[in-house]
């Protein structure tokens, strides 16, 4: 898997907050959950929110709930005190994001100026069927 | 520029490229070579941004208007023409600076119409919001891809060669599972390739990608992004664009097909089952969200696409023709103007040409010149109706100056309805006899009414009073007709009283008329009115 040069890493993390399915908040403690991959909510918390007082843990809190929720964050309930991590990897999700962003600038977008191969949201099975079966006829004919 | 001009570009250009548009898709029926409609669809595009240039007299259409190329509706014509041309005009407005009503005709302001501002906002917006994708992409791209490894390089210089390509352009792989593509990254284009599908795809598999990729660029295909892009922005509100855009593209790929094909580098066989590979890669849900499998329907340009790339496929003998055809067509039909020439008749003859050629609906040809009918109609009326209210206002101020300036002694009467005239000449240009009837008569009203009035005041005498009427009746009435021939006696030998009664009401509605709080027409009704009352007897 292609891992990014580390001096591109605040462009991405810049790019990726712009055109994130994730708010701002949501996305820090996913950088944070990357990072450690295994954690627990104080110290997310501490990392996201160093200076703030106690009452931030509400708010982490609540963005995991919600990071759980978006099938972003897995929740480890063996222990008394949860232990959070990241069901999908920083590379796969910037992939996600880079995919989506692709699929904006195709065809049928305001902006359609990439040439696309294959318009990912063209292809329709039955599409895919009836080409083969074209396909197979043609290699049967010819064989 | 304004409102008016912009709405006849947009509904102009609509309509001649959706012309454009259904004779493609006749054509795209029909075993025509792809090359040719391809032109005609990018044509489509071309034409919506293209303005209304010229007006073909050959065709029967009217002139060419003028240097700009916005239709200029004739009110400002008219107002313009004369305050430069008429000399008359100049001396007037030198003598008498107050009356510069001439210099500030209000006209269709480019921000009150609505339409207009709602397009243009909607299209900034969108302009600067692409613009903001294509950034962050061309950030993303650079950022988050590697340089393509040497054999790929290697094999794209070879195919470069095989297809004719200058030079063979930047190939970049993405860790994201994106369809191989051409970007237009700063002013070059470049190839990005996803890692997943290359690892898979056989060597065959991914020469066949590549030379499909090479062939894009070698079209230029990237360059018409550009025109859709534009298309898109200012013609968003147009589902002509979104339908030719998907027909534009679905032949473009024909287009790309024949080229590889034609170039021998490889058998079409295999690279249907490439093309293939690659489809299947993506329409895997491990690759692409089960929940986007819903929004897909099959419009079977992909089945034509295939067939047409096995079966064995000759361009006709009139390719060639026709595709100089098409661009001799497109010198004609890019800066044509359809709407604004109002001659019908050569509409219709070009109309119904394209219903033998393109073969359109003989209904929807129907339907299109109705409609320019009624628009026509629309404009003449309220062009008409502007105008008209417009010279009325004017006339009636200046008559309100004049009038002033005669009664305190400024001007003589002489020149007064010398000016006057001079300035109905000029408003009203070439009217009918019954409006220079009309016209007359309303001044000889009111120079009557003044009269009157200075008799009364004591300033001047009958006698000189009825002559000066006199002269001014036949100045302006000739010796043909004797109207209102003023019948002197017995109107002064009226007592005083009920003249004075008579002038206090003229008074009264002059006064009412100057102030604005009555039209010019009713105080003309009420006049005569009171002039024909037998209470009076004027006549």
């Amino acid at each position: 898997m292609l891992s990014y040069p580390n001096e591109s890493k605040p462009y991405v993390a810049m790019i990726m907050k712009i055109f994130s399915a994730l708010s701002n908040s949501e996305l820090a403690i996913m950088e944070v959950l990357w990072e450690a991959d295994r954690i627990t909510a104080p110290e997310i918390r501490v990392q996201v929110y160093p200076d703030a007082a106690k009452s931030q843990h509400g708010t982490v809190q609540k963005l995991l709930q919600r990071l759980e929720e978006k099938g972003f964050v897995l929740r480890d309930k063996t222990h008394s005190l949860h232990f959070f991590s990241p069901r999908i990897s920083r590379d796969d999700y910037a992939a996600n994001q880079i995919e989506s962003l692709v699929d904006r600038l195709g065809s049928g977008s305001i902006a359609p100026l990439i040439t696309n191969l294959i318009e990912r949201k063209r292809i329709s099975s039955e599409d895919i069927k009836s080409i083969r079966e074209i396909l197979d006829k043609d290699n049967g004919g010819r064989a | 520029m304004n409102a008016e001009s912009l709405i006849l570009f947009g509904i102009n250009n609509t309509l001649i490229s959706s012309l454009i548009a259904g004779f493609a898709f006749i054509l795209s029926k029909k075993s025509v070579a792809p090359k040719v409609v391809h032109m005609i669809w990018l044509l489509v595009f071309l034409k919506l941004l293209i303005p209304p240039l010229l007006h073909f007299p050959v065709l029967g259409l009217k002139g060419s208007n003028n240097t700009d190329w916005v239709y200029q509706p004739s009110t400002e014509h008219c107002f313009t023409a004369h305050r430069s041309e008429n000399n008359d005009a100049q001396k007037f407005q030198d003598k008498n600076p107050a009356s510069n009503t001439l210099r500030q005709l209000p006209y269709n302001s480019f921000f009150t119409s609505p339409l207009i501002v709602l397009s243009v906002s909607v299209s900034f917006l969108l302009a600067i919001w692409s613009l903001y994708r294509i950034y962050t992409f061309s950030r993303l791209v650079s950022t988050c891809s590697k340089e393509a490894p040497e054999q790929i390089l290697k094999l794209a210089t070879l195919l470069a060669e095989q297809l004719k390509i200058g030079k063979s352009p930047t190939i970049r792989i993405c860790s994201a599972n994106i369809s191989p593509m051409v970007w237009m990254q700063f002013l070059s284009p470049i190839i990005i390739l996803p890692e997943k599908l290359i690892k898979t795809l056989s060597d065959q598999d991914l020469k066949s990608i590549l030379a499909h990729e090479l062939a894009h660029i070698k079209r230029r295909d990237y360059l018409v992004r550009y025109v859709e892009w534009l298309c898109f922005i200012l013609f968003w509100w147009n589902p002509v664009v979104w339908w030719a855009q998907r027909h534009l593209r679905a032949i473009e790929e024909i287009c790309c097909d024949e080229l590889v094909l034609a170039s021998n580098s490889m058998n079409p066989r295999d690279y249907a089952q490439a093309l293939l590979s690659t489809m299947e890669f993506f329409a895997n849900p491990v690759i692409r969200p089960p929940a986007m499998a819903s929004e897909i329907f099959s419009d079977g340009l992909l089945e034509r696409r295939f067939k047409m790339i096995i079966q064995k496929h000759t361009t006709g003998n009139f390719t060639f023709l026709a595709r100089y055809a098409v661009i001799a067509a497109a010198f004609v039909l890019l800066p044509m103007s359809l709407i604004v020439g109002q001659d019908f008749k050569a509409v219709e003859l070009r109309l119904s040409r394209a219903v033998e050629h393109g073969e359109i609906n003989k209904d929807q040809a129907a339907a299109m010149l109705k409609t320019l009918h009624q628009f026509d109609q629309k404009k003449d009326q309220s062009a008409k109706k502007q105008i008209k209210d417009k010279q009325e206002r004017l006339y009636a101020e200046m008559e309100e100056k004049i009038y002033l300036l005669v009664k305190n002694g400024e001007m003589s009467k002489q020149d007064a309805a010398q000016k006057l005239e001079g300035f109905r000449k000029e408003l009203y240009g070439e009217k009918t006899k019954m409006d220079v009837m009309v016209a007359r008569k309303n001044r000889y009203a009111a120079l009557e009414m003044e009269i009157h009035q200075r008799i009364i005041d004591g300033e001047i005498s009958k006698k000189e009073g009825q002559m000066k009427l006199e002269s001014v009746r036949k100045e302006l009435f000739g010796e043909e007709k004797t109207i209102k021939k003023i019948p002197a006696k017995k109107e002064y030998q009226q007592p005083k009283k009920r003249n004075a009664k008579l002038a206090a009401q003229e008074k009264e509605i002059m006064t009412l008329v100057k102030e604005g709080k009555m039209s010019k027409g009713a105080a003309k009704r009420k006049l005569e009115n009171l002039q024909k009352d037998p209470q009076f007897k004027t006549k």
